[in-house]
């Protein structure tokens, strides 16, 4: 296992004049003689903590995000999250950081590790004793995070394009040359020198909808897109992970049964193949659950010469309610249910008097919440 | 001592004891008693509610022909109970009511008698269901026997059976069942 360092040296005003007239008659670029599989989903950890302005991650991931869009299938980078790893280490992680490497020219230095012609990590140190900057002034962190790059997929320097080694100022995008570079060893299409930028996905919660009052098993869906694709949809409730879904349709089944009642947040989180991500949420209302136990006998409670029965109803409260105002009953009456009584959270019996005899009557109780709304039924029938 | 011979013995000795009070025996035109009763309720949910219970009675008796007299009757019984699964308080009230035909033997100071005739009831019973009342038609029968302690002044005995069905709403009952009395009255 070799350690090959490369270096993006400051602007020293050795631009390539002729760049253009190379770039048309043959391909510049220059192979390392080392790469990553193909078919390869590189992923990579920045060290924000590190970072020297503001957007620094969001430069390096739309610098990573162009490359990966040339092939995807062959080649992608993509982000998996911080690290606290502050400089270069052969570690199995591949990851960008910032160094103090001291007032040299020296803006970053791409480390590779590999084996044969297999590219086994790559680390990315930029030199915090620059300037930097997102917004256009002194050295552009995606134009160099863009060249570093080109060392990460195994393009070495070149007289032409982004991957010459001296800064001359911003380039967001892969030029043709490397591309060619690039496609010579992922494949993919050479094109000109577009602008192969993997925007941000987009999500949308689908369902519920906004505000919903929700029992027992809840669809939650998500509708996500991207240019260049959907990695995976990631579902929460309430910040907790509740699953992750890597093809549409984006849904699961939330089972509200085992959670208390009372409002929750659902977030729906997409991310791209490059590791972009874009978020919604909705806040619903788990209603409450049905009281446990809902038991009824019909009592014969007859004096000498006057008849009457009684249906003896009684009923549990659930072990994950909270906050109950009290409890509704209702009876069944053709194809209606009426409001038979409504009793307080202590109240856990009722006794329908001078019901028939021969008649079967169907009750359901329900648990009511703080905002007064009804919760599941649990329902019987007396005979 | 055998079961068979107990109320010989039992009745001997009842005679014997009258006996000693043995005066001429005049015959009896009218008589007229008063004194508690003791009921034993014929329907079960009665029973049930409000049990067995005392109460009042009275009753004439005139003479129409040789040992038969007209008789006629009248008993109160009341009580309070609770209905069987609520435990709510309810409270029932009878009036027994009748006459007939009564055969009277005498035998010296003991006079027994057997009769039988018409009887109605007027009932009321209230609780958290409501109210039922209303007077409904029956039967009663009666045994007994009276002795004469000084006098016209007697002590009397005696137990009847009563029918008398009532259905004031949804449910019939029977209000009659077995009523003990002991009763102080007078002969003329």
């Amino acid at each position: 296992m070799k350690n090959n360092k490369t270096r993006l040296r400051a602007k020293s005003g050795a631009f390539l004049a002729g760049v253009g007239a190379i770039a048309c008659a043959a391909f510049a670029y220059v192979l390392m003689g080392m790469k990553w599989p193909v078919g390869s989903n590189v992923g990579y950890s920045v060290n924000a903590n590190s970072a020297k302005v503001a957007g620094e991650l969001a430069a390096v991931q739309s610098a990573a995000g162009s490359w990966s869009a040339i092939n995807p299938s062959g080649f992608r980078l993509t982000y998996q999250g911080s690290t606290s790893v502050t400089s270069e280490s052969c570690n199995g992680q591949n990851t960008i950081c910032w160094e103090n490497q001291g007032a040299s020219s020296t803006l970053a230095t791409t480390y590779t590790w590999y084996s044969g012609g297999t590219i086994l990590e790559n680390d990315i140190v930029f030199n915090e004793a620059q300037n930097w900057s997102t917004s256009g002034g002194d050295y552009d962190v995606e134009t160099v995070a863009l060249h570093e790059m080109g060392h990460v997929v195994g393009l070495d320097h070149s007289n032409s394009g982004i991957m010459t080694p001296y800064y001359s100022g911003i380039r967001r995008s892969v030029d043709s040359d490397a591309r060619a570079g690039f496609v010579a060893m992922y494949g993919g299409s050479v094109g000109g020198d577009g602008p192969a930028r993997d925007l941000p996905p987009s999500v949308k919660l689908t369902s519920p909808a906004p505000g919903t009052a929700v029992s027992g098993i809840v669809t939650v869906a998500a509708t996500a897109t991207d240019d260049i694709g959907v990695q995976r949809v990631e579902f929460f409730s309430n910040e907790t992970l509740m699953t992750r879904d890597t093809s549409a349709p984006y849904q699961y089944a939330w089972d509200t049964s085992t959670l208390f009642n009372g409002s929750f947040t659902l977030k729906a989180i997409a991310y791209d193949t490059i590791g972009q991500t874009a978020q919604a949420q909705i806040a619903v209302i788990v209603l409450p659950h049905a009281p446990r136990n809902f038991s009824g006998i019909k009592k014969n409670n007859s004096s000498t010469l006057l008849e009457q029965y009684i249906n003896v109803l009684s009923w549990e409260e659930h072990e994950k309610n909270k906050d109950i105002r009290g409890y509704r009953l209702y009876q069944r009456d053709g194809s209606d249910w009426i409001l038979l009584a409504e009793f307080d959270a202590q109240t856990f019996v009722f006794l329908h008097k001078n019901v028939d005899k021969r008649k079967t009557y169907t009750y359901i109780v329900k648990a009511v919440d703080a905002g007064d709304r009804d919760g599941d039924g649990a329902g019987l029938d007396i005979q | 001592m055998t079961m068979k011979k107990a109320p010989i013995i039992a009745l001997s000795i009842v005679l014997s004891a009258t006996s000693l009070f043995a005066q001429p025996v005049s015959p009896q035109l009218f008589s007229i008693k008063a004194g508690g009763t003791y009921f034993y309720p014929a329907e079960e949910s009665m029973k049930n509610i409000y049990g067995n219970g005392s109460g009042w009675g009275g009753e004439i008796n005139i003479k129409l022909w040789r040992f038969i007299d007209l008789w006629m009757f009248g008993n109160s019984f009341e009580k309070a109970g609770s209905l069987p699964y609520t435990r709510e308080p309810t409270k029932i009230s009878l009036i027994t009511y009748g006459g007939g035909i009564k055969f009277r033997f005498t035998a010296g100071r003991l006079s027994f008698y057997l009769g039988g005739g018409p009887a109605a009831c007027y009932y009321k019973e209230n609780n958290a269901i409501g109210q039922a009342r209303g007077t409904d038609p029956g039967f009663v029968g009666q045994l007994g026997l009276y002795v004469r302690i000084i006098g016209g002044l007697i002590l009397d005995v005696a137990a009847d059976y009563a029918s008398i069905k009532a259905k004031p709403k949804t449910i019939e009952a029977d209000l009659g069942g077995a009523r003990a009395a002991v009763r102080i009255g007078y002969v003329y």
